[in-house]
């Protein structure tokens, strides 16, 4: 497997007026294309600010972050919005969905961006909601919404899932059923998946485990066998 | 707190602001108006002015031994007075009036003794003695009909029905450095037999005070009654106090800055108390897990209301008194200025009316009450409750969705009719904002333009004669003819007639047009209405008192005749001033009258040497000093309509501006959202301008009527004495919309820049 993201020597420091926060420091780490990573640690470890460094939300202080060849922490605001469409899927742990679009809408959105994506009722399909396309968010529920949100990351088809604590605020039948969507974009359409979360148990389905702690990368753990997502219980 | 405020500090400031400026409006325009009336007020019950006086050929010693036999009439003086030149200071004017005694419009001393009867010597009017630099013991020798006689100066005075006065047509408004009055005993007339020609009466009932009452004018009509009875002058005429001159000048005054003070700051408040209500609204509802968490804590309901509604109380009420501050000492003073220029009165102090500070409690009271009622909705649940986030609301933009026309709209207009449907008391509160912004914007533009184009109406449409050329009293036709022929001019002659149609009476003046096409008439709709070869056109104002139409039959009596007259109204006319009927000449002498011209309009230059070398002219005035002396009158009126004009645009934009960031920090999610998935800052910015687009249009739209009706308003009631031209073109509609959208579109330009910096990650964490 080729990789795909390498950070080097990545850190990120947080100014507050005159306070500062070192978040991230000296991480290196590479994850490979298909992968399934689980983004492991303790609360204000620096899990999320990785994730949001890898995604382009944020920018890294020091370090540089590559993305297949492409140096990201070198690109200006424009082209990491083109980098975002293009290359990434984000799934928010509270769904982050535009409350004023059907399900449908929401999924179509991307269209909107002028990138071609797969027919929004096949994605809705894949996360088994096409009977909801036309609810609205506040009709769904927690779980419904969730899906809807992957099925918007995964209708343009990118290379790169980048999920934060997507389980976080769903009852444990209903992340199951997440964690194997995510799992099948891996598995079976060879998306490389980041996760951030901070049940450890989530590493039994991970292909790759990293831990965090302190603002920096302490341990890599490659599984050899990873558990179907159906078989976890939490 | 003081974090809360740093934290909202625009929205915070914009409450500020808003109350700063509406109280500023209320204050300068309320405090400046409400001080000219109590001073006036104070001047004329300190000089005890009259309730009316009397004009005629001449008045007998019987003749007030008469009137003051009435029981209405509590006294009556004879006065007379002839003009003259002062020839030891450049040769000014002076107005001599000869006095019996002085209870009547006393002489209001300044410096020197009172005005003492029999008393040799001169009290002359401290405008005049101020800017010549006149002393009580000085002696101003003065030439008159002939006569050149020296008298000292006992006192420097001010009389009230010399509040507002020009001494004659060669002055085209009041410059009182120039020219004087002066006060006399009658026993100092110059010449053999002294003739009274006025009176000044003191009624019984009716108090000096600037409003009369309705039991004063009663007593008033009263009054005029037996004085017809009983003194039979066939050139009598009765001038009530309401008809004075003086009087009128400042009523006018005060009812242009009465319109406003009614119709504009109303506005500004209401915009204000909107701006306060919506965000403090909006801000309580942001703060709902604070209020839940306090409430959990054991924080009692009521403290927690009062730390939430202090925040308005403390910002508008510091903002109301800087305004209510400011608005005095700065707009209000220098408006007050003017009064002090235009007119005599020597009484002037400016005060702030307690109506300004109530009107601000009633303001900080209502906004308070406001958000007392928003913090009530959230206490009213258990802590538990409103700790849970408000439940999502159902986000169909309605009817239109079941519309074909629905699946052709872009993303972005969907998304933004689901957003203002969803948040329709925000999007209501927004085209209010900008539909009230608009009809201020509207009522503004419009009343600048109808002042502007009155210049024009006057000047150009209904008087376009480069020079008029007054002659004096008593001049011969022959002579008026020779002058129309000499300059190809119009004659003219104006003159006050008691105009009577049922129950209802009153002076008005009666216009004698020759022939010609320098002195003309219009209609309500600016149409050119022609003098008719036999009847009367009437002024409109004049119509609307006496409830007259074209075509029914009003009574008048001419100036010099006791006979009264019926004529047929045959039509109905606009006029700046001269309210009243007009006549031709012909039908004029037809019914009797003797046409005496005053006035004649020409086209070629009349040289201003005439003032002087030619006793019968006695003034030459070229358009340019007319307009000039028209535009200085009105200075006061165009300042205030420009600050107001200022002030609405400054409103409108706080207004949009703080209306915009509300919406934009609900909307800071949705936006967050958009910029993770990848759309372009541009792209977003044109989501939110398009939302703004189609709220502003709404409001300035529904705005516009309303500033028209503002403006009828003004119009109708701006001026006691004349009508303004209401021919609006349609500029300042134009520029209404146009300014509204170029607010709107700069605000959100504005407020949208925070898409470029916003905080993908700290706009996107949780729920709350």
């Amino acid at each position: 497997m080729s990789t795909l993201i390498k950070f080097e020597n990545v850190g990120k420091i947080y100014t507050t007026g005159s306070v500062t926060y070192e978040a991230l420091h000296d991480v290196n780490l590479t994850i490979d294309e298909g992968e399934l990573v689980v983004i492991l640690g303790p609360s204000g470890a620096g899990k999320s600010t990785l994730l949001n460094l890898l995604g382009g939300l944020d920018a890294a202080t020091s370090g540089k972050i590559f993305f297949s060849s492409e140096e990201i922490t070198s690109f200006n605001d424009a082209k990491l919005g083109r980098f975002r469409s293009l290359a990434v899927g984000i799934i928010f742990q509270f769904y982050n969905l535009v409350p004023t679009l059907t399900a449908y809408e929401n999924v179509a959105l991307m269209e909107e961006l002028g990138i071609k994506i797969m027919d929004p009722l096949k994605a809705l399909d894949m996360v088994g909601l096409a009977d909801k396309k036309d609810s609205f968010p506040s009709q769904l529920s927690g779980g419904q919404q969730q899906r809807i949100s992957i099925a918007r990351a995964l209708a343009k088809q990118p290379r790169l899932l980048l999920c934060d604590e997507p389980t976080g605020a769903l009852d444990t039948n209903t992340g199951r059923e997440v964690l194997k969507i995510l799992q099948e974009q891996s598995r079976v359409h060879k998306k490389t998946v980041v996760m951030v979360t901070h049940n450890s148990l989530f590493a039994e389905v991970a292909d790759k485990v990293v831990y965090v702690k302190n603002g920096t990368v302490v341990d890599i753990e490659k599984v050899g066998s990873p558990k179907d997502a159906y078989d976890l219980n939490w | 707190m003081f974090r809360d405020l740093r934290n909202n500090a625009t929205q915070f400031f914009s409450i500020f602001v808003m109350c700063l400026l509406s109280m500023f409006m209320l204050s300068s325009f309320d405090s400046d108006r409400k001080s000219i009336l109590s001073c006036t007020d104070r001047y004329y019950k300190a000089t005890n002015f009259m309730d009316m006086c009397l004009l005629s050929e001449g008045f007998t010693k019987e003749d007030v031994n008469d009137l003051e036999r009435i029981p209405e009439i509590k006294h009556a003086e004879r006065r007379t007075s002839i003009k003259g030149k002062i020839k030891n200071i450049e040769d000014k004017k002076i107005e001599l009036n000869f006095i019996e005694s002085n209870d009547v419009c006393t002489l209001y001393t300044i410096q020197g003794e009172p005005f003492t009867k029999d008393q040799r010597g001169l009290w002359i009017d401290w405008y005049f003695a101020n800017g010549n630099g006149i002393s009580v013991g000085d002696s101003l020798e003065i030439e008159c009909g002939g006569k050149t006689f020296t008298e000292p100066v006992n006192g420097i005075v001010a009389e009230p029905e010399h509040l507002h006065y020009i001494i004659d047509e060669s002055f085209a408004d009041a410059a009182y450095n120039e020219y004087c009055y002066a006060f006399l005993d009658a026993s100092e007339y110059p010449f053999e037999d002294i003739t009274f020609d006025k009176l000044v009466i003191d009624l019984t009932n009716v108090e000096n005070q600037m409003y009369l009452t309705e039991s004063d004018l009663e007593s008033i009509s009263r009054a005029k009654i037996k004085i017809l009875e009983s003194i039979s002058k066939s050139s009598l005429r009765i001038i009530r106090k309401s008809e004075q001159q003086g009087y009128q000048e400042i009523m006018t005054s005060c009812n242009f800055d009465g319109i406003l003070v009614s119709l504009f700051p109303p506005l500004f408040i209401l915009l204000s108390i909107l701006c306060t209500i919506t965000t403090m609204a909006r801000l309580t509802a942001r703060q709902r897990t604070v209020i839940g968490t306090l409430k959990a804590l054991g924080f009692s309901k009521a403290t927690i209301v009062v730390h939430y509604t202090m925040y308005s109380v403390v910002i508008s009420t510091a903002g109301g008194l800087l305004g209510i501050l400011s608005g005095y000492e700065i707009f209000g003073k220098w408006l007050f200025e003017d009064y002090e220029e235009l007119y005599t009165s020597p009484i002037r102090q400016m005060e702030l009316p307690y109506t300004v500070p109530a009107v601000l409690i009633g303001m900080v009271i209502l906004t308070t009450v406001f958000n007392y009622l928003s913090c009530r909705k959230l206490l009213i649940l258990n802590a538990s409750e409103i700790l849970k986030p408000d439940a999502p609301r159902v986000s169909s933009a309605g009817r239109i969705e079941r519309s074909f026309i629905w699946k052709r709209l872009s993303f972005a207009t969907r998304w933004n009719l689901r957003d203002i449907n969803i948040n329709k008391v925000r999007s209501v509160m927004g085209i209010a904002g900008v539909a009230l912004g608009s009809s201020l914007l509207m009522g503004s533009f419009g009343i600048m333009e109808c002042l502007s184009i009155q210049e024009n109406w006057i000047f150009e449409e209904l008087r376009p004669a480069e020079y008029t050329l007054n002659l004096s009293g008593g001049s011969e036709y022959a002579r008026a003819y020779d002058y129309a022929c000499e300059f190809d001019g119009q004659m003219v002659m104006i003159s006050d007639v008691e105009i009577t149609k049922g129950n209802n009476s009153k002076i008005f003046s009666l216009t004698v047009a020759d022939e010609g096409n320098l002195y003309r008439f219009q209609d309500k709709e600016g149409n050119f209405v022609k003098v008719p070869a036999y009847g009367a056109l009437l002024s409109l104002r004049a119509a609307k008192f006496l409830d007259a139409k074209e075509g029914d039959v009003i009574n008048f009596r001419l100036p010099s005749q006791k006979k009264a007259y019926s004529i047929n109204v045959a039509g109905l006319y606009t006029a700046p001033d001269n309210q009243g009927i007009v006549l031709s000449k012909n039908c004029y002498e037809k019914i009797g009258g003797y046409f005496e011209p005053e006035i004649i309009y020409t086209n070629m230059t009349v040289p201003k040497s005439y003032e002087t070398t030619r006793s019968d002219v006695s003034g030459v005035l070229p358009k340019k000093e007319l307009v000039h002396a028209y535009r200085k009158a009105n200075e006061n009126n165009n300042d205030m309509i420009y600050i107001t004009v200022i002030i609405a645009v400054i409103v409108a934009f706080v207004t949009a501006f703080n209306m915009g960031i509300l919406s934009f920090m609900e909307k800071v999610r949705d936006v967050a959202t958009l910029k993770v998935l990848g759309f372009e800052t541009k792209k977003i910015r044109w989501i939110l301008q398009q939302q703004n687009l189609l709220i502003t249009g709404i409001g300035s739209l529904a705005g516009i009527p309303f500033g028209r009706v503002y403006i009828n308003l003004l119009v109708d009631k701006i001026n006691t004495t004349g009508d303004l031209l209401l021919k609006l073109s349609e500029k300042p509609y134009i520029m209404t919309v146009l300014f509204s959208f170029v607010v709107s579109v700069v605000v959100n330009g504005l407020i949208s820049t925070r898409v470029n910096v916003i905080n993908m990650v700290e706009a996107l964490k949780g729920v709350e």
